[in-house]
């Protein structure tokens, strides 16, 4: 059985993460502090750009973009133009993002350095989320130290090249995590996704309307290692071509060790489990949600998938922002799926009518199930909302497309549809018996 | 044209390049439903209804569209339907609205809106209109799937967990605005109209998701000019007017479709009566004027119209007290006694004054009344002789403005004159990119918007403009670098010179230098020719000037008839529409002027100042009251239709007058407006010709001596206020919140100075009078310098006002507690 201490070595983000005051910049530049912003400033942007390309990096944020593509695609010529740090990491059981502006902040600037530096960007943004209240602090350190290193401000290191980092609180709302929400909210606006096209990287379409990059702190803090070890050595790890790195799997629920553990992509989802300290003590799994709270549930049989970008879709799942909740045989699934939706249906920004309506009729209709008070009926209703918020015709699993304006009220049925497929027995349980199946076993 | 070819359910159509999807839908004859799409807002794809299928042709490798075996492009349908109001038509495009998995969707979000819609049509004033009502029928589902969440549990009934959303109802969100937010569907049109349109953040979301509601966060709530607009683009009856509120149901109305004269605008509109009794004012399509919207005042101010308080009957005066009398009475005697005077005096001992605020017909009568029964040239439609007048007909003149690259606007404050001139300003600013620059001694709202600022010294505005017209000419000034004024006076200057369609907006008080600096100005563009605008607020100036109610053959104007009355030559004064003693700049002058007359006629609406003086009042209609013609800001002539009867025997103006010719012996025959619209027409002559042609000059203004400068040290500023002291707003008492208590807007350093705070009395005084104002502090008005508007009620600027003096010169001091 593998264990964490195999995989420690292979650590490109939390590679010194246990080393005492590496939130101070003193101790950061001891251990290959702004070594790969150094040597991005001896290259020319596009030259960054190819390098980041090249190594396949993907966006950790949860839609697995190509990162060197997205740097590719921004339009060019237009001043000023904007990088951002999303680390406004809402999704329920995720908390990579958190750790490493608790403990590693200078890895994030410097990320973001190296990102303004490659796309041109003169003023760069972290957007953190609201609750991160120590995050937020220690960003803010770090950007203070940069200063003071002359790594931030005019003219850095001698180079000719200017840049200032802003760090920026949210106010709780996890739409802002989405990139053009995120951007409305930097803007000083209500926090409601902007319409695409125009998208960010284009004119009109970004921060005040220039052209943007957004980007999620994880994947900011893989480029110092990135540069310093160039593109080959990244590809080399993962899966290579297109699934490479390490990714931090933040694990939770019915494990025995939940938290973050940095693996690389080839990695299983029954070694995850087993690396997380496996089931308790004679518990049989009842499902995983693999890439966050909205993805589409695996079970038993999916132990074996890869825990890269393509595995996951290939098995008809998303890999998200990484975030796996295991359930034991203990969980209701009625319940779960309750839970999740309902944090969805808070979190609607009412923007469109189906997420904002739907979701809470979705709620209403999940809680009344669960507390005995379920219809003859119910289930197709609930389905057939869940078709009016997310399209039948699926992208991957139960992730539908969407009626909505943005993904996140196909996000809120997604659980309510997988719990439903997989556990249609317990639902039908609950209406017939106004109670648990779970429970009473 | 660049035309686009797409198929819309079969049907092929082109449209040009960059229509929306929605909009190609309907132009192909098809119905698709909506909520938050308004044509004149921005797409934002809120509410989900338009949702149809979508496919483009699919391309091979060298870009060139794939073919079907039997030569048709292959289509490549979107994996989701698309929402039709954010998407643009192109070529080749296909779009299905009426397929099964669009007729879900339609059916999907009508039921999401009607689950916590609360289905009070029956007591709903929308219920009628209402576009929910109507797509629910068309498009929506027959029964509801989620009417009620549990059955016998009542504890888990509490709470988040009810039915439906509940709140309080209705939610006033202003004095005129009621909203209803269990009937929102948050489709956020009326936010978005104060964020697109009328740019005042008056309303905003607050909470969010499925507890997201529609409230204000101004002071005083919902601090719009423009507010009543957000009810009728409201889909469904979450916002209504409390002063339309359970009155009627719409379906029981007689719409009439007239315009509106409050001010010179010349907004369509139209007026709702039932029983003969106005109930609301709606504002009607017209894109080459109003658009879709008009000005709260142009909708709210409908009271006064079936108010008490109008005069009913004729009144004579006997031993000074009016007595009611019959019309055939009170004719007679004007006749009898206009011929004597006319006779003992000759008639230029007969004045006249007109009013913009009647029609042309009106003020045609009247002058004809004048020239042809009384032999009088002595008339004037204005309320002052500072006015110019002069008659250009723009027929495209807002769009000129939309359209404009730079706009200079001098010495106006369109919000408070001519409201919907503002929101074009504001929609060329916004949506076309256009650069306002503005000229004035204060600084107004649109300031905000403005690209650059000129605030001046008072009367320096020619100074100011000879200025902006020298560095053009030059053809440098281009952003000099230095000090402030220097380098906003130069961005202007540059905006001026690269301006390809310059519009210069100016004041109707400015005077003849300023105009002719603002021709200079223009002139020194080697560009096409600017368009130029004269803000003239009543709602018909142009039409009176139009009609010939000016003198024409050496007669006496307004300023000239004022100064001859009151030294006792002119004997007699007729008056239609008019309230000089409110409303001319030198009160006390009118106020002589009226004591003084032996004999004073009035026609108006209800009791104002001017008609206590008369010596015989005859009841005249509004303008909801009667057919005519008038000619708005730009000299477009546009029709009034008669919505209900005149009130009690009032009559129109021009059927009053041509019954007095009739009663001194002249049979004119007007069987209608149109009549005289005829024979205007027959007899007309463009009257920019004559109406530069005024004798009377006032006598010349002397400068303030400096001494008197040492003992009034503020230069006092007037302007017009949307919301004054008419007296139409006086009897429309849901309005009467909105004007203010009589106020002087002082620069809160002189307020610190003088020991002046935000709230107190002051005394504002000239060495003509004195009046008790409350104090605004602010930073609007300059040091120096203290605002005050015109006509407020009871405490009228024009009676400190000095017409012989250039420079208007107050003192300001803390009115004592005891008083």
């Amino acid at each position: 059985m593998p264990t964490y201490e195999d995989f420690k070595s292979q650590r490109i983000v939390h590679k010194y993460i246990d080393v005492p005051g590496i939130d101070e910049i003193d101790v950061y530049l001891q251990h290959e502090g702004f070594e790969g912003f150094k040597k991005a400033l001896t290259m020319k942007p596009e030259e960054v750009i190819a390098e980041v390309k090249a190594s396949g990096l993907r966006g950790r944020g949860g839609a697995g973009f190509s990162t060197g593509m997205k740097w590719e695609l921004m339009q060019k010529n237009v001043e000023p133009r904007y990088v951002i740090g999303n680390d406004d990491e809402g999704e329920p059981c995720t908390f990579k993002d958190r750790e490493l502006s608790e403990k590693l902040p200078h890895q994030i600037v410097e990320g973001i350095m190296i990102a303004s530096y490659a796309l041109g960007a003169h003023k760069a943004f972290i957007y953190v989320r609201g609750e991160f209240v120590k995050g937020y602090q220690q960003i803010w350190k770090a950007i203070r130290q940069c200063y003071e290193k002359g790594l931030l401000g005019k003219n850095i290191l001698g180079s000719g090249f200017d840049l200032d980092v802003v760090a920026h609180p949210g106010a709780g709302a996890y739409i802002c995590g989405e990139e053009t929400a995120l951007l409305s909210s930097l803007e000083g606006g209500r926090g409601y996704p902007k319409m695409r096209p125009p998208f960010p990287g284009q004119l009109g379409g970004g921060l005040y309307r220039q052209p943007s990059v957004v980007q999620n702190v994880e994947t900011l803090s893989n480029l110092p290692a990135l540069l310093r070890y160039g593109a080959a050595w990244y590809a080399s790890i993962g899966v290579p071509p297109a699934n490479t790195g390490t990714r931090i799997y933040s694990v939770s629920g019915h494990v025995q060790k939940p938290g973050n553990y940095e693996l690389p992509l080839s990695i299983t989802l029954g070694e995850l489990i087993e690396i997380a300290g496996g089931l308790r003590p004679g518990r049989k799994l009842k499902a995983v949600i693999p890439g966050g709270a909205s993805m589409p549930w695996f079970t038993e049989q999916h132990l074996n998938v890869g825990m890269s970008f393509d595995d996951i879709t290939k098995a008809g799942s998303l890999a998200g922002s990484g975030s796996v909740i295991v359930m034991d045989d203990t969980t209701c699934a009625v319940k779960a799926a309750l839970r999740l939706v309902e944090f969805y249906k808070h979190e609607s920004c009412g923007w469109c009518t189906p997420c904002r309506e739907g979701l809470d009729w979705l709620v209403k209709i999940l809680h009344r199930i669960e507390h005995g008070e379920g219809k003859e009926g119910d289930l197709e209703l609930l389905a057939d909302m869940g078709d009016n918020i997310s399209g039948k015709g699926t992208l991957v699993g139960t992730f539908g497309t969407h009626r909505t304006f943005c993904l996140l009220g196909p996000s809120g049925v997604s659980p309510m549809r997988s719990s439903m497929n997989l556990f249609r027995e317990e639902y039908a349980y609950h209406i017939r018996h106004k109670k648990c199946m779970v429970a009473e076993g | 044209m660049d035309l686009v070819n797409l198929t819309i359910n079969g049907k092929k159509v082109s449209l040009p390049r960059g229509t929306l999807v929605l909009e190609a839908i309907r132009a192909a004859g098809f119905d698709i439903p909506f909520f938050c799409y308004h044509p004149k807002l921005k797409p934002v794809g809120m509410c989900r209804m338009c949702l149809a299928e979508i496919g483009t042709p699919r391309l091979g490798p060298d870009r060139k569209p794939l073919l079907n075996e039997d030569g048709t492009p292959q289509i490549g349908m979107m994996p989701q339907p698309q929402a039709t109001c954010t998407m643009t038509i192109s070529e080749g495009m296909v779009v299905l609205t009426e397929t099964e998995t669009v007729k879900k969707i339609q059916n999907g979000v009508l039921e999401f809106f009607l689950a916590n819609h609360p289905l009070d049509c029956p007591v709903c004033d929308k219920g009628g209109e209402c576009p929910l009502q109507d797509l629910t029928m068309a498009f929506g589902p027959g029964k509801s799937r989620v009417g009620e969440v549990y059955g016998g549990n009542t504890r888990l009934r509490e709470g988040i967990w009810e039915a439906k959303r509940h709140w309080e109802k209705p939610k006033p969100l202003s004095e005129l605005i009621a909203l209803d937010r269990e009937r929102c569907i948050q489709c956020g049109r009326c936010v978005r109209f104060t964020q697109e349109i009328s740019l005042d953040n008056a309303l905003t979301f607050i909470y969010r998701g499925a507890q997201s509601e529609i409230d204000t966060l101004t002071d005083p709530p919902v601090d719009s000019k423009f507010s009543g607009n957000t009810i009728e683009i409201c889909p469904v009856g979450a916002l209504t007017s409390r002063v339309f509120r359970f009155t009627a149901r719409v379906w029981e109305v007689k719409p009439t479709h007239t315009v509106c004269t409050q001010c010179g605008c010349g907004c369509n509109i139209t007026i709702n009566t039932r029983l003969d009794k106005v109930l609301r004012i709606l504002a009607r399509d017209n894109d080459r004027i109003n658009e879709c919207w008009i000005c709260d005042r142009g909708r709210f101010n409908s009271q006064f119209i079936n108010s008490e308080a109008r005069l009913k009957k004729p009144l004579i005066k006997r031993n000074g007290k009016f007595e009611e009398a019959a019309w055939d009475d009170a004719l007679q005697l004007i006749a009898k006694t206009l011929t004597q005077i006319k006779d003992a005096y000759g008639g230029g001992a007969i004045g006249g004054l007109a009013s913009g605020k009647c029609t042309v017909e009106d003020n045609y009568a009247f002058q004809k009344l004048f020239r042809e029964v009384l032999g009088s040239d002595n008339i004037d439609y204005r309320p002052n002789g500072r006015i110019k007048h002069r008659l250009r007909r723009v027929p495209d003149f807002y769009e000129q403005v939309e359209n404009a690259d730079v706009i200079l606007l001098v010495g106006a404050d369109p919000l408070e004159e001519l409201p919907i001139l503002d929101l074009r300003i504001k929609k060329c600013i916004t949506q076309k990119r256009g650069a306002l620059i503005t000229v004035n001694p204060r600084r107004i709202l649109l300031d905000q918007h403005a690209a650059v600022s000129l605030i001046h010294p008072p009367h320096a505005e020619v100074e100011v403009v000879s200025g902006l017209g020298d560095a053009v000419a030059k053809g440098l000034g281009l952003r000099v670098e230095g000090s402030e004024k220097s380098s906003t006076l130069g961005e202007a200057a540059d905006l001026i010179a690269q301006s390809q369609r310059l519009v210069i907006l100016y004041g109707e008080e400015s005077s003849d230098e300023l105009v002719a600096a603002l021709h200079r100005l223009a002139a020194s563009r080697d560009r096409q020719e600017a368009v130029f605008g004269l803000c003239r607020h009543d709602g018909n100036a142009l039409g009176a000037l139009w009609a010939g109610a000016v003198p024409q053959n050496g007669g006496l104007n307004v300023d000239g008839m004022m100064q001859v009355a009151a030294s006792g030559a002119l004997k007699a004064l007729y008056i239609m529409g008019q309230n000089p003693v409110n409303s001319y700049p030198d009160g006390q002058l009118a106020k002589e002027a009226l004591e003084k007359v032996e004999f004073l006629v009035v026609q108006d609406l209800f009791m104002t100042e001017t008609v206590q003086r008369a010596d015989v009042v005859l009841p005249a209609a509004s303008y909801a009251e009667k057919d005519g013609t008038v000619l708005n800001v730009a000299g477009v002539a546009q029709r009034l239709k008669q919505a209900l009867p005149p009130v009690g025997e009032s009559s129109e103006d021009w059927k009053i007058i041509t019954a007095l010719a009739y009663f001194m012996g002249h049979r004119w025959g007007y069987k209608s407006c149109a009549d005289i619209l005829r024979e205007l027409e027959g007899r007309h002559v463009e009257p920019s010709e004559r109406a530069d042609v005024l004798t009377f000059q006032p006598s010349t203004s002397k400068p303030f001596a400096e001494s008197d400068a040492e003992t009034y040290p503020f230069v006092l500023l007037t302007g017009v206020q949307l919301y004054d002291g008419s007296v139409s707003l006086q009897h429309s008492e849901r309005l009467s919140h909105l004007v203010e208590a009589p106020f002087v807007e002082l620069n809160r350093d002189d307020a610190r100075g003088l020991g002046i705070a935000k709230g107190d009395t002051v005394e504002v005084a000239s060495p003509r009078g004195t009046l008790k104002l409350k104090a605004k502090v602010g930073r609007n008005v300059q040091p120096g310098t203290v605002f005050v508007p015109d006509r407020q009620p009871g405490a009228p600027v024009n009676l400190i006002f000095d017409p012989a003096r250039t420079v208007q010169r107050v003192r300001i001091a803390k009115a004592r507690e005891d008083e």
